[in-house]
């Protein structure tokens, strides 16, 4: 799996991604995409001291180097009835609808989802950021930083 | 009701904010009155840290942003806060 096919990434490694500055350099390269709901869900960072930080996507959207997709009626439907709509947030429903309905590869750090890839057949889709753009793991604490790394995750 | 999606956050919101509601939660569960249930807030953190539920999830449960989680998760003082022995699990 390259790293230059099409990923969706969750909200926290965009949050990430303006908090410790690799954001730029994330889709610089990478084709980056948020599904619809991630795209709500991102509006600000909080910086150390505190404080709420905007995070202005509109611009990498409107220039195309952060492109949105939504999942249809249909695709979420195939979710609509396990039990990962108690575990999972509304955003990462979509993202896994769109990795299993039409093949994107996946970002995100968090077990629940991995683990969800892996019940749904579509692990090998899973792109731990450390992958995806390991450049990246860099500008991040190293606690911050060991948890984008794929054995951060265990899937037992 | 409103975690597992049967009425929306800002009706639940009413409704915990109903002096009546209020009044019949002095009576019978006293520790949970305020402008939170801080008792949920702690099942659904501990939810989170281990791993039962992914932390977009624990942000809607909680009705914050997905930003705001970490400050959350360190005002009940991280995972050391929730080691009280008691195991969680969501069925699959």
């Amino acid at each position: 799996m390259g790293s230059s096919s099409p990923c969706l990434v969750d909200a926290q490694v965009v949050i990430d991604g303006f908090k410790y500055c690799f954001f730029d350099a994330l889709v610089t390269g990478h084709a980056i995409y948020l599904s619809g709901w991630v795209r709500t869900e991102v509006a600000f960072f909080v910086a150390d001291d505190g404080a709420q930080v905007p995070i202005a996507l509109s611009s990498y959207v409107e220039t195309g180097s952060v492109r949105i997709d939504h999942a249809s009626a249909v695709e979420l439907t195939s979710l609509a009835f396990t039990s990962y709509t108690r575990r999972l947030g509304r955003g990462e429903l979509e993202c896994l609808a769109l990795v299993v309905a039409r093949g994107y590869c996946f970002c995100t750090a968090d077990h629940s989802a991995v683990r969800a890839m892996n019940d749904l057949g579509v692990l090998d889709r899973w792109m731990p950021l450390g992958e995806l753009h390991p450049a990246a793991l860099g500008f991040l604490p190293a606690s911050e930083a060991a948890k984008y790394t794929r054995s951060a995750i265990s899937l037992s | 009701m409103a975690a597992q999606r049967l009425i929306p956050w800002e009706k639940a919101k009413q409704i915990y904010g109903d002096a009546e509601f209020q009044e019949r939660l002095v009576k019978d569960r006293g520790e949970e009155v305020g402008p939170e249930p801080r008792r949920f807030m702690l099942l659904a953190v501990k939810a989170f840290l281990m791993h039962q539920i992914s932390r977009a999830r624990l942000a809607e449960l909680l009705d914050i942003n997905v930003a705001q989680v970490d400050g959350v998760i360190r005002e009940v003082g991280g995972a050391g806060g929730m080691r009280d022995g008691i195991k969680l699990s969501l069925s699959r």
